[in-house]
Parts: structure tokens; sequence; C-alpha cells
């Protein structure tokens, strides 16, 4: 009788784990809380593997392509543009998104707002590192990041941001090479701590083909490569 | 380390591509060969799980908010002990013991539970050190009463050392003034241990009373995980040593801890001269979610075309049209439903929209309101400039979250946006019903909904097993008629467990209208835990209504009616419930017993501000006792709750017996707090040192004031920054 009673009991838990609820609500039960519990446990085992990406592939994407990497995260991904906007404050947008809807909204190269991607920046003003940006020029600017964090809600941290003389460089991006101009920006963001922002911008076109940028204390650095544009 | 972004390159690839492309990223093959560097800023624990040196207390408090799990052991004792730092000067503390060889008064193993209260007179400053006040076992048997004045200083790198340095010295009555004492300041004396004693009552006869000591000791940090420690106590373990528990040879302690990581430190000690003791401290921040909260990114929003070059976008001749509300109806609703919301109904006019929606997958209502003032601005002709956002819960018409779609569209990634949305927003009362000419989602209604899976029902503090429990296989049912109706039951079969097991029958002098669980535990293994239907309203603007019929819980049946108010920006809402309740039969299937009672409370529920909330209910409770019931709660703005309670009422505390008056502590976790992914779904325990029959208050499904709560001011504005994902 007991041995029957186990083998139940662990047939229960095994119909849990695969999630036996159904119907349009969530019918707030123990059963429904260790399902939602289950499903993330399991959903964390499945990691699909990324493309090999080489210029053969990008090639034949009709479609321009990025790819970020959230340092503190290991975490890569390849982004495909979602949309455009002439947004009244940062000037023209592209919108970029994973296949999972994660986005990252870039002006001329830099990172205005990300979601989807967890303590998010949400919107920030980095029109001065637009201008250096597309001007290259090295004036000593400031901006501001709003981020969302779950211990503090909204928050926004000011960036007071030099730059340095940018250097003339070449770099490859998935068997192409760049000329650019890497500029670096050193940001205080707070009395004691400083953050560096890197952007390597083509000499010829002022794209930026690679960039590392700090978007809050959440996310950290992302660094970024445009592997192909159209 | 697992990606949090999972990543595909679909759209546009050629055919040959798709195979190759349509994939998904992962964590690429970085690894991290240095230990990441483990941040210990929150002070560290002592065997009774409040911030402290080995069995000492230290003058520090825990950072706001903190969460501390303690469990230690030492010479047959094994204290598990959890504090809660309810404000920055404020921590309560729960414990439960076990020394074993007792042998006296009637135990083998002596068995006690315990309350704590500190409070943080000065935070450490450059030169004065930290100083907390502290009552220990404040009002139990008095096994580990002990009162105390703590000071602490941090010293950085003292004397070219590495890490950190902090001394402690204080004066301790009670247990802490039992050796070494230089006399008595109050002169008062005090109370003896009498182990039999029922406890539960602040024992304010000792407080600060008889001999006084002097103790101290030394914390020494030395890198981000290890520590040494050493003290001298001035506890003679007089209850313990005489009944030979343990023997005490010295008064001098030692220890050593491990900082394993964020959460958990480990220690090993040899103290008093004579034992090894062991001590595991595990500390959260609920402000600090197990797993960042992720949320895939809500539908772009379109901006309007300029009137000035396209006015003809700006047309309103459409709103003229009936099948208007239908048509933005048809377009809003599947995405919404896609999105987890639910549209109940939308009205169109020429300039304004309005959208009636409850959420299926959001706990957090400020993601509900961003998400469908989206679909909104998406698919709303242009000349509609202000849209009105009702939050509705089960037939409950909760909040007007009334937004500029200008806003909406100008707003978004600049800086403050969340903020500067939400001082341009109005959050007001709603309507209770939909206006005329709206069109309804008759999909929604009727609809069904189950679980079937595993159930536990845990039972704590049973001296001869502190922790039982039951485990089976629950299913469990809603179906929803019509806005507002709701029938609703779960079915429970046990296939385990070993409530039925104890001897601890009631020995209540009181009508036994909650000590007879172990009777319902054994009676039966396929229950029915409740069966009811019920059905809420709004009767105006700011009140609510609900009547609810049936097997309500698993001890009682009954019918049960409240009425609230609460206006949307109101602090304060008043609420009246009325029940009557017969007692189920033990095997908890359709049958009654004989007893039954009128029972009900007037309530009031104050919202404090920063998170804490009051609730006063004063009422007939269970047992016919009248009396009121005290709670205060911190709630964070991402839904974790931690409060407590105490009820007193007309029972003597002799009547009540053990306890003297029933008193708890609760919590509730949401679980995507857990699980970093949006849910409705949260985790909730009551802890009570002991279930007796005074002041038991019948267990009502789908009470009004949390429902209502949710949807009103405070709560929506605590997470607001999320509005935008």
């Amino acid at each position: 009788m007991m041995a029957m009673k186990t083998k139940s009991l662990l047939l229960t838990f095994a119909v849990a784990l695969s999630g036996c609820t159904g119907g349009s609500d969530q019918v707030s039960s123990m059963t429904t809380q260790f399902t939602e519990l289950s499903s993330i446990v399991l959903s964390q085992r499945k990691q699909a593997e990324l493309p090999e990406v080489n210029r053969a592939l990008l090639d034949s994407l009709s479609l321009a392509s990025l790819e970020i990497t959230v340092e503190n995260r290991d975490a890569l991904a390849y982004l495909i543009p979602a949309g455009r906007r002439n947004d009244p404050f940062h000037g023209p947008l592209t919108i970029w998104r994973t296949g999972d809807n994660a986005q990252v909204a870039i002006s001329s190269g830099v990172i205005v707002a990300t979601k989807g991607l967890g303590d998010d920046l949400q919107g920030s003003d980095m029109r001065g590192t637009v201008q250096a940006v597309r001007g290259r020029d090295a004036r000593n600017r400031n901006g501001a990041l709003t981020v969302v964090t779950s211990a503090e809600g909204a928050k926004t941290i000011a960036l007071n941001c030099v730059s340095q003389r940018p250097e003339r460089k070449t770099i490859e991006i998935v068997e192409l090479t760049y000329q650019v101009d890497h500029l670096r920006e050193r940001c205080v963001i707070d009395r004691d701590q400083t953050v560096v922002n890197e952007y390597w911008v083509g000499v010829r076109d002022r794209i930026v083909w690679q960039s590392r940028q700090w978007v809050g204390p959440g996310i950290g650095y992302v660094r970024t490569r445009f592997l192909k544009k159209l | 380390m697992t990606s949090k972004i999972q990543t595909v390159v679909l759209a546009g690839v050629s055919c040959a591509a798709v195979g190759a492309v349509t994939a998904v990223a992962m964590a690429q093959g970085r690894t991290h060969t240095d230990k990441p560097v483990v941040v210990t800023s929150a002070p560290t624990l002592n065997f009774y799980g409040v911030p402290g040196l080995i069995d000492l207390p230290s003058g520090e408090a825990l950072p706001s908010g903190q969460l501390a799990l303690g469990v230690s052991h030492f010479g047959g004792q094994t204290r598990s002990s959890v504090t809660f730092q309810f404000s920055k000067r404020i921590s309560g503390t729960f414990r439960y013991i076990g020394i074993r060889n007792w042998n006296s008064e009637g135990f083998d193993t002596y068995r006690d539970r315990s309350f704590d209260f500190r409070f943080l007179l000065a935070e450490e400053g450059r030169y004065l050190p930290a100083v907390t006040v502290g009552l220990q076992d404040l009002a139990g048997t008095g096994i580990y009463a002990a009162e105390y004045i703590a000071a602490t200083k941090n010293f950085s790198r003292p004397f070219q050392l590495p890490g950190e340095v902090k001394l402690t010295a204080g004066l301790g009555w009670g247990r802490l003034g039992t050796l070494g004492d230089i006399g008595s300041l109050s002169g008062g004396t005090r109370p003896v241990f009498n182990p039999t004693d029922t406890g539960g009552e602040p024992a304010t006869d000792q407080w600060f009373r008889g001999p006084v000591s002097p103790f101290a000791g030394i914390e020494w940090q030395i890198n981000d995980r290890f520590g040494l420690k050493a003290e001298y106590s001035t506890d003679a373990y007089t209850p313990e040593t005489s009944r030979g528990v343990f023997d005490r040879d010295s008064r001098l302690n030692f220890g050593a801890e491990y900082q394993l990581n964020q959460r958990l430190r480990l220690g090993a000690y040899w103290l008093y001269g004579s034992e090894f003791g062991i001590n595991f401290q595990y500390q959260l921040n609920p402000k600090n979610p197990v797993t960042p909260f992720t949320n895939p990114a809500p539908a772009q929003i379109a901006p309007r075309p300029d009137r000035a070059v396209n006015p003809a976008a700006y047309d309103t001749a459409w709103s003229t049209a009936q099948s208007a509300p239908i048509a933005v109806r048809d377009a809003i609703a599947p995405e919404l439903l896609a999105q987890g919301i639910r549209l109940e109904s939308v009205s169109v006019s020429a300039t304004r929209a309005e959208a009636r929606v409850s959420s299926i997958r959001y706990h957090n209502l400020a993601i509900v309101t961003g998400r469908t003032a989206r679909a909104l601005a998406r698919h709303l002709p242009a000349s509609v400039e202000t849209f009105d956002i009702v939050l509705v819960n089960n037939g409950l018409a909760l909040s007007n979250v009334t937004l500029s779609r200008s806003d909406l569209e100008t707003l978004e990634f600049r800086p403050h946006a969340s903020d500067t949305l939400l001082s341009r927003a109005e959050i007001s009362d709603a309507t209770p019903g939909a206006d005329h000419g709206a069109a309804v989602v008759t999909a929604n209604y009727p609809r069904f909904s189950y679980s079937i899976g595993p159930y536990v029902r845990p039972s704590y503090f049973d001296p001869d097993s502190p922790v039982r429990a039951d485990a089976g296989l629950s299913l469990a049912a809603d179906f929803r008629a019509a806005p507002g109706w709701k029938i609703a039951g779960e079915l429970r079969y046990r296939l385990a467990g070993n409530i039925e097991n104890s001897d601890r029958l009631s020995n209540s002098v009181l009508p036994r209208v909650r000590t007879d669980a172990i009777l319902y535990a054994r009676e039966s293994d396929l229950t029915l835990e409740e069966l009811y239907v019920s059905k809420q309203w709004k009767p105006s603007q700011n009140t609510y209504a609900r009547l609810t019929g049936g097997y309500l819980e698993q001890m009682y049946g009954g019918v049960s009616a409240e009425l609230l108010w609460k206006p949307v920006n109101n602090r304060l809402a008043l609420g009246v419930e009325v029940n009557y309740a017969r007692q189920r039969d033990f095997d908890q299937k359709f049958g009654f017993q004989d007893y039954d009672v009128f029972t009900g409370h007037a309530s009031a529920y104050y919202d404090i501000g920063n998170g804490y909330f009051g609730q006063v209910d004063v009422g007939r409770y269970l047992a016919g006792d009248l009396g009121a019931t005290f709670t205060v709660e911190r709630q964070f703005s991402n839904g974790f709750r931690v409060g407590g309670f105490f009820t007193l009422t007309d029972v003597s505390s002799a009547d009540f017996g053990e306890g003297s008056f029933d008193k708890g502590i609760m919590f509730t976790v949401p679980l995507d707090w857990l699980i970093g992914r949006p849910s409705t779904q949260s985790v909730s325990s009551l802890i009570r040192p002991i279930q007796r029959d005074g002041g038991a208050r019948l267990s009502v499904p789908d009470r009004l004031y949390e429902q209502v709560r949710s949807g009103h001011a405070e709560d929506l504005t605590a997470d607001w920054g999320r509005v935008w994902e």
C-alpha cells in the first residue's frame, strides 16, 4: 500500500512538472505555482546553439544585422531591425530586436534604450555622445541614463563625460576590415565611479561599426558589432 | 552562465540560410576563472539569528527590508530564527528552539518559541558607533529573556591589517547579566524563568531589571569571504548547565566564518570552553529578486503623422460609425490577449477611448496600463488623443488611468520617461460599468480553468515533531459565468503525510474552532477543500461588495457578505464583513457538525506610505469571542510582503492556553520575484507560533481589500517605472 502511495506521489509530481494547468485563467493553487517554477527550471536547461556566423551567411541575409554581447551575463545575440522612427528627442532611431523580442534602440550607433533584457535602460539623454560620434568632436558633455531596477524602480543616473582624442585604427568584423576612428569617452557617474564608452567609427561612412557602451548598473557593458548594413 | 537573451535572425533570411540561421543564441564560451568578489556589507548574524558576534548581539542593524534566516547548533541546542528588518531602525525576530537532554518538567527535549525586538538608537558615524537596544525573548516563557544595549564601531584596515574590524561592547540584563555583573541599575528584581509558563504576554515586569553585565567582542573580516570572531560572554547558561545540558567552562567564545555567496554564510565555533558549534546564516533582501525581472519588449508605439502635414489623418468622421468600437475591439483584443491582458470592453469617441482590461499574466498593473496604451495607440485613428484605461479585476473596476497619446509618442526612450508620464497621468475612480455603446468582448464569458497537481499542507511546532506535513494530489478549478461571478472548488487526495500521527489533541476550554486540525487530518484522504460561489460588484464609484456562499475553507462552510469603501487616491479604506459559519465534518465532505456562529468584523485599512500598511479588524471571532486584530505590513514595490499581526479578545490568557493570545507573521513572495518572468501567482505563508481557538477568524476566499488595493494609486505607482515594459 505504501509503495503504491509512493508511486502515486511521484506520478503526482511528474504531472505537475509537465504543467497540468489549463483554461483561460490561472487557477490560484499550489499546483499552478509548482508548474510555473518547474517550467522556468526546465526552460533554463534548454540551450539553443548559436549559428556559425560568416560573411557568406551574412551576405545571404536581406536585412541588416547587429551583434550584441552583454558582458556581465556572457550573453550574445544577433539582432535585426524592427523599426525606425524619427524621434523628436533623439533624432533618427533604429529599434533592433532579438528572436525572443528583446530590443535595443540605437541612435547613430549609440544605445539609447533597451527592453526585455532585465534591469533595462528605459531611456536616456545621449545626444552629446551622438553628436560626438557623428562629428568626431571631443567636447565635454553631460548625459543621463534612466534605468529600471527591481531594487530601486526607475532611477536616473547623471553622466559627466570627457572625450579623448580619437585614434585611427583598422578593425575586422567577420572577414571584413574597416578603417575607423577609435573614440573613447570617460564618464563620471558617481563621485568615485567612472565608466568608459568606446566607439569605432568608420572613417568614410561615419557608421559605428563596433562599440562598447555602459548602459546601467544592471546590464553593465554591452558590446556591439555591426555585422551587416543594407 | 546561462544567457538571458535569446536571439534569432529571422526575417529576411534567404531560404537557403534559414536552416543555418534560425537559431538561437546561447552563452558563448567565455569563462571566468576568478571567483567573483562577494559583497558582505550586511552585518553578520549571531547564534540567535540577529546581528551580532557569536552568542552576543551587536549594535548594528541589518539593511532596511533585509530578511535573515539563521540556524545554529551547539551544546545540544538548536535555534532556528527569522529576522526581518522592518524599517531602518526596527527589526523583529521569531525563533524556534530545541534543547536536548533537558530531562525535567516532563520534557526530554525542551522546545520553545520566542520573539525579539531591536531598535537602532544611533547609526554609526565617523567617530561614534552604531547603538542598538534589544529585547530578547520579550514575550515567551523567558528561557532566552535578555535585554541589552550594544554599540559597534567599524574600523577599516586598522594597524595596516587587511580587511575590516568591528568592535562591539554592551550592557546586558537577564541572561546577559548572569555573569560578571556590576550591580543592578534599576534596582528591581527579576522573575525566575518558568519552563511550564504559558508565555505569550510581554514580560514588562522583567525588562531591564536585575543584574547588568558588560560584554564585548571583536569581529575581523579578513577579506570578502573569511571572517574571525571572538567574544566575552556574560551568559551563565544556568537553566541549561543546571540540568546537565552542557558544561560551561569558559566565558570566551571563538569562531571562523566563510561567506559562500552573496546570501549564504557558514560558521564554525568553539563555545564556552567545551562545545563545538555551527551557524548557518542566510540573508536576502526582497528589493533584490532571485532572478531579475525580464519581460519581452512590447509592441512599438507608432507616432501619428504631423497634423499640419497630414490633416486628413485627423478626420473624425470614423467615430460616427456604429461599428467603430467593434472594429477597435476586434483589432486590439487579440493583440492584448497574446500579451496576457484581457480586454473587457472598449468605447471610443472622436478624441477619447476607454479600454477596460484585466490582467492574466502580470501582477504589476503599470505594465498592463502601458501595454494597453500601446495597443490603443497602434490601432486608433489619429484624432483620438486621450486614453482611459480602466483596470478591472474579476468584475471590479479598480481605477481609471488617463494618459495622453502625445505623451506616449514623445516620452518613450527619454530620461525620466516614467516619472514624467506619471506626473501627466491622472488616476481616478472608475465607473462601475462600461459606457453605453461600448463594445464588450463577449468571448470572455463563460470561461473555465483548472489545475491538477501536487499540494503540500505543512504543520509547524508540534513539540514531538516540529515540522509535519501532508502531501497529495489536488484538483482545483474555477468557472466564471459572467463578470464578477465565480464558482471555484478544490478536491484533495492525500497520498502521504504525518499530521494525523500527532497525539496532541485539543485541550482547549473554548469551542474547538481551530484546534481539531489533527482530527481533520485523520478522518479522510479524499477531501473537499473548498467549493463556493461568489459574486462581487461595485455598488458605486468607490464602494465594492462581495457575497460568497458554500464550503469556504477546510473547516467551515457558510455565507459571507462584505462591503468596502476605498476611493482610489485615498490612503484610508473602511470595510465590514458579516459571516454565518458552520463547522464542517472532520471528513471534509459535504456534512456539517453542530457548531455554528455568526462572525464578522469592521475593518480599517490605512496606507501609511513608503510601502507600510496598517489594518485593524474589530469584531466577533469563530469561538464567539469579541476583540480586535492589529496588523502591520511592509510591501516592497515588486510585491514581496512581510507582516505581522496579533489579536486581543475577551478570552483570558488562561482560557486561551499556551501563547496567551493569537499572533503570527506572514510572508508573500510573488512568483515573478523568484522566476524573473511575469506571473500573477504568489506564494504566501502564515506562521503562527501556536494555533489556539481564541481570536480565530474565518478564512474567506477573495476578500476585497487585497483585490482592490492592487489597482489603486499606491500599488499602481509603486513600480510605475515598468509602465514602458
